[in-house]
C-alpha cells in the first residue's frame, strides 16, 4: 500500500482570505502582547545586562565592568544570601513531595475528602502579605504556636527572630502556602491513573509506604516533574511577601533570599548597578532550572 | 493518618479562624482571652481600623487597578491566542515559543530597569504604569491559556461564519469569545487572586499615600508597632474578603486554571 501523499493544507485563513490577508490581520491581532512584553519585558532584561557593569545610585553612573559581580562574589553578606538560596534549593524534596503525600491519603480513601481537598486548597485564596502577616503572628513569641508548644512542656522561641530558625520557620510557610495548589496538582494525576492499578498493587500486597511509593512514584513522574520546578520557581522568584511581612529579610541577612537583595539593593542602598547584577546572576539560575529539567527528560525518559 | 490530615487541614483553617474570631473581640478581651472565641462579639475593632487605617481609599484603588488589569489581559490574552491558532501571521510559531518564554523571568530581574524607565516616563505613581505591568506579566500564562481553548475551536465552524459573510474580527467577536467563555472565566479569576494579592509591583510603582492598594496597606502595617491585634486582624480579614468570595464562587475554575499548567 502506498503510502497517502503528504500535502500541505494551507491554514484557515489561507483557504478563506487569500494568501496574505489573514497574516497582516494576524499580526495586528498578536501585536498587543507582543508590544507588552517587547516594552516591558525584553527592553529591561537588556537594560538589567547592561546597569549591571555601572555603579549606579541614581544620579552618577560609572562603568565598573565586571566590579559589580567581583563584588557580590567577594562580598560575605552575598555569600550568606547566597547560602539561603542554597537552603531553600535543599527544601524542594519536601516542598514538592509532601502535597503528594497528601494526595495518596485522599485519593479514593476518606470519606468526604472534597472538604479535605477544598479547606487545604482554600489556602490559596489568601494573598502572601496576609498570610505572611498571620504566620509571623503565629510565629511570635506569645502567639498560639509558642502557646501549643508550652503546653506540651516545650521552651517557648521567638521563631522569626532568631537567625537560626527563622529560615526554617520561613520555609515551613512557604510550603504551607504551596501545598494546596500542589494537591490540586497530585490529585488531578492521582485521577488519571485507571483504579485497577492500585488496587491490583494492594492485593499483591503493597502495603507500606515504600511499595507505595514504587508504584505511585513513577506513574506521577510527569507530575512531581511540573510541581518541582513549579515549586522551585516560587522558591526563588515568589517569596518576596512573604520575607517582606514576616522578617523583612532579617535577622541580619539570614532570611534574605537573592531575590529579596535586589529590592534592598536597589530601593534601600540606592546600587541600583549591583542590583542589576544579582537579577542578572538570578536569571541565570533560573534559566539553569528551567533547562535541567529539560536535559532530564531527554537522557532519562 | 487520619491524624495527620486532620492536623494538615486544620492548619489550612487556622488562618481564617484567626482572623475571623479576633477581629470581633475588643483589645481587652483580646488581652484577656488571646485564643479562644470572643465572649462579646463586637464591631469596635473594626470601627477602630476603618478610623485610623484608611481602608476604603486602598480598597478603591485595588479594585480599579485590578479591574482594569484583568479586563485588559482577558482581551489582549485572547487577541494573541486567535492571532497565533487560526491566523497565523508569518513566524507565529516563533512568537509563540517567545511568548511563553516570557514566564521564566522572574521580576525581580526587571525590576531595576522598570523602575528607572517609568521614573523617566514620569509614571511612577500612577495607576496605569500598574494596569500596563500587571497585563504583562500575566498575558504570557494567558495567551498560554487562551491557544490551548481556541486550538480547539473547529475550522469548520469558521468556515461556515465566513460563508455567511463574518469578517475576521466579527468571527473573533462572534465566535471565538463566545465559545471561549469558560477560559475566559478561569484566566479572569487567576489573574483577579494575583493581581489583587500583588505586592512588589504595587509597593515599588504605587508609593504614595493615597494611592496604595489595600495589599500594601496591608503590608506596611508590619513597619508600624503594631500592638491591636484585632484592629490588625479586622484590617486582613477585609482585605482577603475579595479574593476569598472570589475563592468560594470560582474554586473549579481556579482548580482547572492549576491543572491545565501541567498539560505541556
Amino acid at each position: 500500500m502506498t503510502p497517502a501523499p503528504r500535502t500541505r493544507r494551507p491554514s484557515l485563513s489561507r483557504r478563506l482570505w487569500g494568501r496574505h490577508h489573514a497574516g497582516l490581520i494576524g499580526v495586528v491581532y498578536v501585536l498587543p502582547a507582543v508590544a507588552f512584553l517587547a516594552f516591558f519585558l525584553l527592553v529591561p532584561i537588556l537594560e538589567a545586562f547592561y546597569y549591571s557593569f555601572f555603579d549606579w545610585d541614581g544620579v552618577h553612573a560609572i562603568f565598573v565592568g565586571l566590579g559589580n559581580y567581583l563584588h557580590l562574589l567577594h562580598s560575605i553578606t552575598f555569600q550568606q544570601i547566597a547560602i539561603n538560596n542554597v537552603i531553600l534549593l535543599a527544601c524542594i524534596p519536601i516542598w514538592t513531595l509532601f502535597p503528594l503525600v497528601l494526595a495518596v491519603m485522599l485519593h479514593g480513601r476518606v470519606r468526604g475528602w472534597q472538604f479535605f481537598r477544598l479547606a487545604i486548597f482554600s489556602t490559596t485564596a489568601l494573598s502572601y502579605t496576609v498570610i505572611g502577616i498571620v504566620w509571623a503572628y503565629i510565629y511570635s513569641y506569645n502567639g498560639p504556636f509558642n502557646a501549643l508548644l508550652s503546653l506540651f512542656h516545650v521552651g517557648r522561641v521567638d521563631w522569626l527572630a532568631n537567625s537560626v530558625t527563622a529560615m526554617g520557620a520561613l520555609v515551613v510557610t512557604a510550603i504551607w502556602t504551596f501545598m494546596g495548589t500542589g494537591l490540586i496538582v497530585y490529585l488531578g494525576g492521582l485521577g488519571a491513573i485507571p483504579p485497577e492499578v492500585l488496587e491490583s498493587a494492594k492485593l499483591d500486597g503493597a502495603s507500606g509506604v515504600t511499595m507505595m511509593r514504587s508504584i505511585i512514584l513513577p506513574l506521577m513522574k510527569r507530575y512531581v516533574e511540573f510541581f518541582g520546578v513549579f515549586s522551585i520557581i516560587n522558591a526563588f522568584t515568589n517569596l518576596f511577601a512573604l520575607i517582606f511581612v514576616m522578617t523583612n529579610g532579617g535577622p541580619g541577612f539570614s532570611t534574605t533570599t537573592m531575590e529579596f537583595y535586589i529590592y534592598v539593593d536597589a530601593f534601600s542602598n540606592m546600587n541600583f548597578g549591583e542590583a542589576s547584577a544579582v537579577g542578572v546572576l538570578l536569571f541565570v539560575v533560573m534559566l539553569g532550572v528551567a533547562l535541567v529539567p529539560m536535559k532530564f527528560l531527554q537522557t532519562g525518559g | 493518618m487520619y491524624a495527620g490530615l486532620s492536623i494538615v487541614t486544620i492548619s489550612s483553617l487556622y488562618p481564617f479562624f484567626l482572623m475571623f474570631i479576633n477581629s470581633f473581640k475588643s483589645m481587652g478581651e483580646y488581652f484577656a482571652n488571646p485564643y479562644g472565641l470572643p465572649r462579646d462579639w463586637t464591631l469596635s475593632s473594626f470601627q477602630l481600623m476603618f478610623n485610623t487605617m484608611d481602608p476604603l481609599r486602598a480598597l478603591l484603588n485595588s479594585t480599579i487597578v485590578v479591574v482594569l488589569g484583568v479586563l485588559l489581559n482577558l482581551l489582549v490574552a485572547s487577541m494573541a491566542a486567535y492571532s497565533l491558532t487560526k491566523l497565523r501571521p508569518p513566524g507565529y510559531r516563533f512568537l509563540f515559543v517567545s511568548i511563553l518564554s516570557a514566564m521564566m523571568v522572574p521580576f525581580q530581574v526587571i525590576l531595576v530597569p522598570l523602575f528607572v524607565n517609568m521614573a523617566h516616563l514620569g509614571w511612577v505613581n500612577t495607576f496605569q504604569v500598574v494596569v500596563l505591568l500587571y497585563v504583562a506579566t500575566s498575558c504570557p500564562f494567558g495567551v498560554y491559556l487562551m491557544r490551548s481553548y481556541y486550538a480547539g475551536v473547529q475550522d469548520e465552524l469558521i468556515e461556515a461564519a465566513q460563508m455567511d459573510g463574518l469578517s475576521y474580527h466579527g468571527i473573533f467577536t462572534r465566535i471565538m469569545i463566545p465559545v471561549a467563555r469558560p477560559a475566559l472565566v478561569t484566566l479572569g479569576v487567576i489573574n483577579f487572586v494575583q493581581m489583587w494579592t500583588n505586592l512588589l509591583i504595587a509597593l515599588v510603582f504605587l508609593q504614595q499615600q493615597g494611592t496604595r492598594t489595600i495589599t500594601v496597606g496591608i503590608a506596611l502595617l508590619t513597619g508600624q508597632r503594631l500592638t491591636n491585634y484585632p484592629a490588625m486582624f479586622a484590617l486582613l480579614l477585609i482585605g482577603s474578603v475579595p479574593t476569598v468570595i472570589c475563592f468560594l464562587l470560582f474554586q473549579r475554575h481556579l482548580a482547572s486554571g492549576v491543572l491545565v499548567g501541567v498539560e505541556h
